[in-house]
């Protein structure tokens, strides 16, 4: 199922080697409002990119479902979608005998307006069925993880497009915690679960002393020289990225307020509810990347609609349903502040399933997977990226998996290059990778 | 560099150049030479160098002390090596004393030029050669091979370099000789002394003409790769960390009864209790029931009853270890369904009793597992958490389920595709085969319907498997009668006799195969994981593979591996102590730890209800729910935003808090009369085990002799016999200092 990364500690081994920063750190405390680039930003102003990556590996069969093709029916039929729909439920059609799952109507909506991209076999060469190593190739951009230069993608877009002077929020990861994909030499990345809890609580026995408080504890970060040997320092910059980034963040969003209806309280809902919030301050931010998603795609069993009938559809079907919900209030949210055709979101997963199911009415890790872009930017289409026809009987390979067509990094490439409108080059250093970003046709 | 003096210098008569003839020179003294005759210069003396057959000479850079002795000397006179100006320094009868100025290598001359005009040269007496330079030192070989620091058992080859070494030359650690390798003008080589401490060391290099260099402080010593018993002391900074790793904290109190105990004892007294039966009941009566409800325990209940053991619990030591194997199998509640929480109360204590005595026992009558590894992966197989978590409950004959399999040695025991093969996962998954969800309709085991896991033969593939190349029939290892004694009823012992061994399993269980077959894999595992919790990231091999061996030797337990560790010089290096990063959890239990906050259990302000929503909510990190099978990240992966500011929210909720207890804030204040501003920061520092830089600490000091006024600071007359003005102070004090960053430092 996963695989520990028994090379974790090479990314904290590179952190920790860092001695560049100190000079950079201490300077950098960053000026707390009203932080403007003191130069031409880059990119086209205004336009971001939102990532939404389902963790675990999404049954991508299931999400855009072959209809077609016989082997999806013949090899896992008790979870294929053309048998065993619950009653009252229908697919909802995409072209050429592929549709959508049932539970996915705003996406069908979204394909409807023609700014819907859905993009087959996406995958990198030489496949690793690895939880932790497929997501870290996603994470660091390399195929051989081991070989890169240690940072991250984001963390290369960060420190190529957002470091000088600093954007501290020029990429952000909602919800996720710190992912390696954030992994830079220049620059901490800004790391937030939600607005309203990124903020100084006060000790309320002594309001006015903890106005005080505050205020030294930016004199003391402000002020020290020598934040010593690691970990002190990584922590010190840690905490003087926090400071910073509190009053810009409470300040520039104050404005917002949550649409009607509002966002769904699941794991997706509340991550896009921090989009929308964060998008308030846009103008000063200038985020061009939101990094999001949310877990449980690894579904070894259970999978399919509940035997004992007892009224939930399996968990993959949940899953289906939360990406729905929240991307219908988040679709709406952005087209009623205008901000839809400045918005691209790219739906990932670290891999897809097998076309057989297994013993426990699950799926296995497989390779190639569907991407979904979306946004008023995207040209409408589904195809099967870098190869010309769709998803053909023969592109199911004998170990049962849909294998690798089209390499991440073009459709990643291809966004940026295109929408943010910065060359993606640089954020993909793999001497084993030659970028394609011009093959597909998404913007 | 620089060169020092060392020798006496020494006289070489030369041979006049220039007939001359010797005058009766009257006076003497240091002043009033005169001459009336022509100058000659007899020798030459360099009194800051030593002899040989390359003297009188110099170092190019000059400053060398030089006496000229002749006749024909005046006051005043000047002199002139080359044509380069030098100090004179005194003028007596018969001898001029200089300093020597800079210049290039080679021969020079030396004028010598009386007030009066008379003026003589004196070509080719004097030497200038170039001293050798040394830039740095690099380590050649050994664990430390490229890096910065030398271990301090010594013998690696390290390499000084810098300019102008000449073969022959000698090099000095610390001021001792040591065997040098010339390996060309820029490059030394030699073997690292031992040394008794972790002290750095100037290394000095001397040409064989007695010029030399000394690059300072060039060898950095290091204790982190030595086992052997710490023997310095137990000075408070160590018992602190040591409390740190083998707990979560410790209280002021605690801290001085360790120290006043020294190492030995204190390691023998975390390591060897009986269970704490007094606070595990009173935890389990608060949050849950005693014993907790089988089929409605909620999964917040439980969490929030670990988390009182987990601070409260008088046998700290047993919680560590249980958070370890936590985090080690990695195996999440959500999504459990509420009948089946108590598999996760169940689990919890299997790993709490990993440290008891066989003849102890947790809280709900399964004895302790005396440390050993081997029995604790036996047991994690049958555990029902793990059973569900890792579709062991699904796996059968004819559908085999190859989840666990695959994570027992990918995640538990051996690492990544380290000894195992794809097909042995594929017969191993063979043999994980039989356990099942049940409920006891029929109240045969039980008095009542319980969702609970059983083992039925005829689910398990009782089939040969060739696991390793070794071929046999295979299954769950049997742990013998001290497992899953919990069944009540008139049945309890056939339940056991099915559960604990399938007799057609007639050549054992995976994991004793697993450790019989790949012992040394299996013994490095862990035990790097292990020196990686307690000592420091990333540990080398080195002091690894005795870890393992010794595991290997004392048949998989891990008791005497634990204590050497904890007693070792690697943990109390300088690379050990606050050299991890703390996550959320070791943040947030070591300040209520430290400062001794009391978990009251029915208390409505502080509990361990409040600290579990805390963690959930705002910190985001929840223990018994990793976020993945890898189990909780480490490293700067916890230096977020938000959680660097939800940390620093913690200490003021738990501070804000403290005072409706209000005698609680007491322990941490200095007794009467030690309150002044400077006395109070020392203090709180000191107990949280944070080292205040001196720009942090000054203004730490001025916060407390200062107050808010309208956006702007303003002076405070702070009066330490003041309750209240220390009870604000020290708030406010516990605030800046525990979020300074050697505060997240564990």
């Amino acid at each position: 199922m996963t695989t520990r990364n028994t090379s974790r500690t090479h990314w904290t081994r590179r952190r920790f080697l860092r001695n560049s920063a100190l000079g950079a750190g201490a300077a950098g405390i960053l000026p707390i409002i009203g932080m403007r680039s003191a130069r031409a930003v880059q990119g086209i102003r205004g336009r971001f990119m939102v990532v939404v990556n389902m963790l675990g590996g999404n049954d991508g069969l299931n999400m855009v479902v072959p209809t077609h093709l016989s082997p999806y029916v013949d090899r896992r039929p008790s979870i294929n979608l053309v048998e065993n729909l619950p009653s009252g439920k229908a697919l909802h059609d995409l072209s050429d005998g592929f549709k959508l799952h049932y539970n996915l109507p705003t996406v069908k909506s979204i394909w409807d307006d023609n700014d819907l991209h859905v993009v087959q076999k996406v995958s990198y060469p030489n496949p690793n069925q690895s939880h932790f190593t497929s997501q870290d190739i996603f994470s660091f951009g390399v195929r051989d993880t081991g070989a890169g230069d240690g940072r991250g993608w984001l963390g290369r877009f960060a420190d190529e497009y957002c470091s000088n002077p600093s954007e501290p929020l020029g990429v952000i990861s909602v919800g996720l915690g710190r992912r390696r994909d954030f992994e830079s030499n220049e620059t901490d990345p800004a790391i937030l679960s939600s607005v309203e809890k990124f903020a100084l609580n006060p000790d309320t026995n002594y309001r006015t002393d903890q106005v005080l408080r505050e205020r030294v504890a930016r004199e003391i970060l402000a002020g020290e020289l020598d934040p010593g040997a690691e970990p002190g320092l990584s922590i010190f910059q840690a905490n003087q990225q926090a400071y910073s980034l509190i009053e810009q963040v409470q300040a520039e969003t104050e404005d917002w307020v949550e649409p009607d209806p509002k966002y769904p309280t699941t794991s997706l809902g509340r991550n896009l509810r921090t989009v929308s919030n964060l998008l308030a301050g846009q103008d000063v931010f200038n985020t061009k990347v939101y990094y999001t998603g949310y877990g449980g795609f690894d579904t070894h069993s259970n999978q399919h609609i509940n035997p004992t009938g007892t009224g939930s559809d399996g968990r993959h079907a949940s899953l289906m349903k939360q990406l729905d919900d929240a991307l219908s209030i988040f679709r709406t949210d952005l087209k009623a502040r205008r901000l839809w055709d400045s918005c691209v979101i790219v739906v990932i997963s670290e891999f897809g399933r097998r076309v057989f199911e297994n013993g426990s009415a699950g799926t296995d890790h497989g390779h190639g997977n569907p991407f979904l872009v979306m946004g008023g930017n995207v040209k409408g289409r589904l195809d099967a990226g870098g190869m010309t026809g769709e998803l053909l009987e023969t592109h199911i390979d004998s170990e049962s998996t849909v294998p690798f067509g089209l390499d991440f990094r073009d459709l990643y490439g291809n966004v940026i290059q295109n929408h943010l409108g910065v060359a993606p080059g640089p954020l993909f250093p793999d001497a084993g990778y030659t970028p394609a970003f011009n093959d597909i046709d998404l913007i | 560099m620089h060169s020092r003096s060392i020798r006496a210098g020494y006289v070489l008569a030369l041979a006049c150049l220039l007939s001359c003839m010797l005058c009766a020179c009257g006076g003497g003294g240091d002043s009033g030479a005169s001459s009336t005759g022509l100058i000659d210069l007899t020798s030459v003396q360099v009194t800051t160098q030593a002899g040989g057959p390359l003297a009188p000479f110099g170092s190019t850079a000059g400053g060398d002390e030089v006496k000229l002795h002749g006749r024909g000397f005046s006051t005043g006179a000047d002199v002139l090596f080359g044509n380069v100006v030098a100090s004179v320094k005194r003028v007596i009868t018969g001898e001029i004393t200089v300093t020597a100025p800079a210049s290039r290598e080679g021969l020079t001359s030396i004028t010598i030029t009386n007030p009066n005009g008379d003026s003589a040269t004196f070509p080719d007496v004097f030497r200038y050669i170039a001293p050798p330079g040394v830039t740095r030192l690099n380590i050649i070989t050994g664990p430390t091979a490229g890096e910065d620091r030398v271990p301090i058992a010594g013998g690696e080859t390290l390499e000084i370099e810098g300019t102008n070494f000449k073969n022959g030359l000698q090099l000095f650690v610390n001021g001792s000789r040591v065997t040098a390798t010339f390996v060309d003008e820029r490059h030394a080589r030699f073997r690292a002394p031992a040394s008794p401490s972790e002290a750095s060391v100037d290394v000095q290099v001397t040409n064989p003409e007695g010029l030399m260099a000394v690059l300072p402080l060039a060898v950095r010593y290091t204790q982190e790769f030595s086992l052997a018993v710490e023997t310095g002391g137990f000075p408070e900074r160590h018992a602190r960390h040591l409390f740190r790793r083998a707990a979560f904290g410790a209280t002021p109190a605690r801290i001085a009864q360790a120290v006043s105990d020294g190492l030995s004892t204190t390691v023998g007294g975390l390591m060897g209790f009986s269970n704490d039966d007094t606070v595990e009941d009173a935890a389990l009566a608060v949050y849950g029931g005693n014993p907790p409800p089988r089929d409605s325990l909620s999964s917040r209940l439980n969490r929030r009853w670990w988390i009182h053991m987990l601070i409260k619990n008088s046998n700290p030591f047993q919680e560590r270890l249980a958070w370890f194997l936590h985090d080690h199998f990695a195996t999440s509640d959500a999504g459990f369904a509420v009948d089946a929480n108590w598999f996760f109360y169940k689990q919890v204590q299997l790993f709490r009793r990993f440290s008891l005595a066989t003849s102890d026992a947790t809280g709900d009558g399964a004895t302790g597992l005396a440390y050993n590894w081997r029995d604790m992966l036996i047991a994690v197989a049958k555990d029902r958490a793990m059973l569900e978590w890792l579709d062991g409950r699904v796996s059968r004959v004819g559908r085999p389920n190859e989840n666990f399999a695959r994570e027992l040695w990918e995640l538990f025991t051996l690492g990544e595709g380290n000894g195992y093969t794809e097909e042995d996962i594929q017969e191993a998954a063979k043999a994980f085969t039989g356990f099942e969800w049940w409920r006891d309709r029929a109240h045969t085991i039980y008095a009542d319907d319980r969702l609970d896991m059983r083992y039925r033969s005829g689910r398990h593939d009782a089939s040969e498997k060739t696991i390793f190349g070794v071929t046999g029939r295979f299954g769950y290892d049997s742990i013998g009668p001290l497992y899953w004694k919990e069944a009540d009823g008139a049945n309890a012992a056939d339940y056991d006799a099915a559960v604990d061994t399938d007799t057609r399993d007639t050549d054992g269980g995976i994991v004793a195969l697993t450790l019989r077959e790949r012992p040394d894999q299996a013994a490095m595992f862990i035990c790097r994981k292990l020196a990686d919790f307690f000592l420091y990231d990333d540990p080398h091999d080195v002091v690894v593979k005795p870890l393992a061996d010794q595991l290997i030797a004392s048949n998989w337990n891990l008791e005497p591996v634990l204590r050497r560790m904890l007693l070792s010089r690697a943990m109390y290096s300088n690379r050990a102590i606050k050299g991890k990063v703390r996550n959320h959890v070791e943040f947030v239990f070591d300040f209520m730890r430290t400062a001794n906050v009391d978990l009251h259990p029915t208390s409505v302000v502080i509990n361990a209800s409040r600290v579990e929503t805390r963690l959930q909510q705002n910190l985001g990190q929840v223990p018994l729910q990793p976020p993945d099978v890898n189990g909780w990240p480490t490293g700067t992966a916890w230096l977020s935003s938000q959680g660097m500011l939800e940390r620093v929210n913690f200490i003021t909720y738990a501070i804000d808090q403290l005072d409706d207890f209000d005698l609680q804030i007491v322990p941490l204040i200095p007794p009467a009369g030690q309150r002044g501003a400077t006395q109070l920061v020392d203090h709180l520092a000191k107990i949280l085990d944070v080292q205040l830089s001196g720009s942090a600490r000054a203004k730490a000091i001025a916060y407390v002799t200062t107050q808010e006024s309208n956006g702007t600071t303003v002076p405070f007359a702070y009066n330490p016999s003041n309750d209240e003005h220390v009870k604000m102070k020290t708030r406010g004090l516990l605030f800046l200092i525990a979020q300074y960053h050697s505060g997240h430092q564990n």
